[in-house]
């Protein structure tokens, strides 16, 4: 895996670096806007961690550069000024995602992972198990062809159990994948969410998709 | 005493008042003069009648004789009334020689005259009931002997004509009272309409467009000068207000970068020394966040007085966004040890600024955290209302708040006497966003100790469509 960090700030941008390194990555670590046009055209990296204020440019003019020349590489940019508009903004000229100075690494890294990983569902986009249809690009999930509202993170389980259909998740493993953190904490938000889903998806159908693993987790059933 | 008037009205009693003074004043100067000149008149009117009958006196070897021809059968002479003339003609003796038939002799008038053989003399006397005019004029004939006319007339006539000249104004007056008064009521309104246009203007005002500017009368005068002062004014103003807001903006990147840094060194020495608390770490890091989170208040209020914020509205999944905010709040809440009690919220989406609803509720949850004891609960729960309304209460186990003081949580830089250090903006910023969206806050007290808020906000409330 090959990442590329554009950050002028050396004391974050030598620790980024380190911490990929430290978990297998190959990581590149540029300081201006124009090194990473420079690089980002030539190398093909799997992901790009992206500063936006840089000393020549805003970040997300590297961003809309990319884009413009067809390179679709998950971007995630991390931005000092507060969320509020700068999202819209940056998802507007194509970022994958954001997160707010400070950070925590162990928060960039699972950011990062989960982009990567969701990136590769980009090749087929369309999933389809039993009457389940699932589509990674527009977000759509249908039922028996019928449209089912789902909120992000119903998308992201749901997306995340049948990309691993037939495997038991253990619900760290799902905590995360779709909410990115590795943190530890007694929380009951798989088992919020399963429900959720088994309530838009499973009781109205009279369908039992999803598995209860006992005393580990849950699972997509593939087969009949 | 204020006085409750307008300055419009106020100005219209005051003119009405000194128009109608100096028309009184008029009045009463005009009928002086027309009474002064109606008796010269009068005078004059006299004498001329005396110098008429004095030709028909004749002076001859037998005496005075009268030629009673013409001006003695006059109308005038005869009866008596407002128009009429009494003659007399008196021997040198003052016995009485001729008398018009309007004029009884009466000694008591005769001896109440003084009879001056050089002058002509006048004399007011009330006379058969009648305020009258009386002239006595001698007339010396060539052997010494002399007669004295006497002609008299009443001042009924001028009294008429006073009286007639009063009605006339005592008429007119409450009709150019009234003139008066619509007249400078249109003034004054004309006058101050450019003054009540700059107020409307200036009401319009806010810290969000201090690019308007106040409108600028196109005549040169007090009110035009006004408006340009006031406009200077502003444009200073607005000068200061947008540098401000760039401090506030700047100041966000420039502390969070350090911060920032901070942080990757607290991580790098964690890793380096597994044997330390972690608990310490924790609350380092805690620390820093709220660092940050103060920064953040302190911007996004700046941003929300300037009207730079914007909202966004786009479905927002109402329990995605609780649970991130629970989930992001809960090592803090371990760190103090209390328990965050959800019930199952339902899977709800209501249209909404998704950024700004985060930071509202979680400024929320974050204040219930704060203001929690150790080992204490905080619960929280989302329902719809039937009337499609969004409810979502939090209620802590704190001390709450004084009575006195739950209207003025959302106030800003309000902090209540038992709070912990904070900047007192996280209400208010939510208080905002809450509006924003056409919702409400409230907070009670509960019966049991610990305060509630309660964020009600419409499903399908979108300003955009």
């Amino acid at each position: 895996m090959r990442i590329l960090v554009v950050e002028d700030e050396p004391a974050i941008g030598s620790y980024i670096q380190d911490c990929f390194v430290e978990r297998g990555y190959s990581v590149d670590w540029v300081t201006t806007c124009e090194q990473a046009l420079e690089t980002a055209v030539v190398e093909d990296y799997d992901s790009i961690i992206l500063d936006r204020r840089l000393p020549d440019k805003d970040g997300l003019f590297v961003c809309s550069e990319l884009r413009s020349q067809g390179i679709t590489v998950p971007i995630l940019v991390l931005t000092a000024l507060s969320g509020i508009d700068q999202r819209v903004e940056g998802l507007n000229v194509g970022a994958d995602d954001y997160l707010l100075k400070p950070f925590a690494m162990d928060e960039l890294v699972a950011r990062v992972q989960a982009l990567i990983r969701r990136s590769s569902y980009r090749n087929q986009p369309n999933l389809t198990i039993r009457n389940i249809s699932l589509n990674s690009l527009n977000r759509n999930v249908t039922v028996n062809g019928e449209q089912i509202p789902l909120s992000n993170r119903e998308f992201l389980l749901l997306e995340y159990l049948m990309r691993h259909a037939d495997q038991a998740l253990t619900r760290s493993q799902i905590l995360e994948h779709v909410w990115e953190t590795q943190r530890d904490s007694d929380t009951n938000i798989v088992d919020v969410y399963i429900n959720y889903l088994r309530k838009k998806i499973d009781v109205p159908q009279k369908t039992s998709n999803i598995e209860t693993v006992r005393g580990f987790g849950y699972r997509f059933r593939y087969e009949d | 005493m204020k006085t409750e008037l307008s300055l419009q009205r106020r100005i219209t009693l005051w003119s009405t008042l000194v128009v109608s003074l100096i028309f009184i004043v008029f009045i009463v100067l005009v009928i002086l003069a027309l009474d002064n000149q109606l008796k010269w008149d009068l005078d004059h009117r006299i004498d001329e009648e005396a110098n008429a009958v004095e030709l028909s006196i004749f002076h001859t070897d037998s005496g005075i004789s009268i030629d009673e021809s013409i001006e003695w059968r006059e109308p005038h002479h005869q009866d008596m009334d407002d128009e009429s003339m009494v003659l007399m003609i008196l021997n040198e003796n003052l016995h009485l020689i001729r008398r018009s038939p309007n004029f009884p002799f009466s000694p008591e008038l005769i001896q109440s005259f003084v009879f001056d053989p050089t002058d002509s003399n006048y004399y007011t006397r009330s006379f058969m009931d009648l305020e009258m005019r009386f002239l006595v004029k001698p007339i010396p004939f060539a052997n010494q002997t002399l007669v004295w006319i006497i002609v008299g007339k009443s001042f009924n006539s001028i009294h008429q004509i006073l009286k007639e000249v009063f009605t006339i104004f005592l008429f007119s007056f409450p009709v150019a009272l009234i003139m008066v008064y619509w007249g400078s009521l249109f003034l004054a309104r004309k006058s101050l309409r450019p003054v009540r246009a700059i107020s409307e203007k200036a009401r319009q005002f806010k810290s969000s467009n201090l690019s308007q500017r106040l409108p600028v009368p196109r005549t040169d005068d007090d009110i035009a000068h006004l408006a340009i002062t006031l406009n200077e004014l502003l444009d200073r103003l607005e000068t200061t207000v947008v540098s401000l807001r760039n401090i506030a903006a700047n100041a966000s990147h420039e502390i969070k970068t350090p911060v920032t840094i901070l942080y990757t060194y607290l991580d790098r020495w964690a890793q380096t020394h597994p044997d330390m608390d972690t608990h310490e770490i924790l609350s380092f890091r805690s620390e820093l966040n709220r660092i940050t989170k103060i920064i953040d208040n302190l911007s996004q209020i700046a941003k929300t007085d300037s009207g730079a914020a914007k909202l966004q509205f786009d479905t927002v999944w109402m329990n995605d966004l609780l649970y991130e905010e629970i989930e992001r709040f809960r090592p803090q809440a371990l760190m103090k040890d209390i328990t965050i009690q959800v019930k199952p919220l339902p899977s709800v989406a209501i249209e909404g600024d998704e950024s700004w609803l985060h930071l509202a509720l979680g400024n929320l949850i974050e204040n219930a955290l704060k203001y929690s004891p150790e080992h204490s609960s905080i619960s929280l729960k989302m329902e719809s209302t039937d009337a499609h309304t969004l409810m979502v209460t939090i209620s802590d186990e704190g001390h709450g708040v004084p009575e006195q003081d739950l209207e003025l949580l959302t106030a800003r830089y309000f902090r209540s006497k038992q709070s912990r250090p904070g900047t007192g903006l996280g209400l208010a910023i939510a208080h905002w966003v809450v509006q924003q969206h056409h919702g409400k806050l409230r907070f009670a007290n509960n019966p049991t100790g610990g305060l509630t808020v309660q964020v009600c906000l419409p499903e399908q409330y979108n300003p955009g469509t």
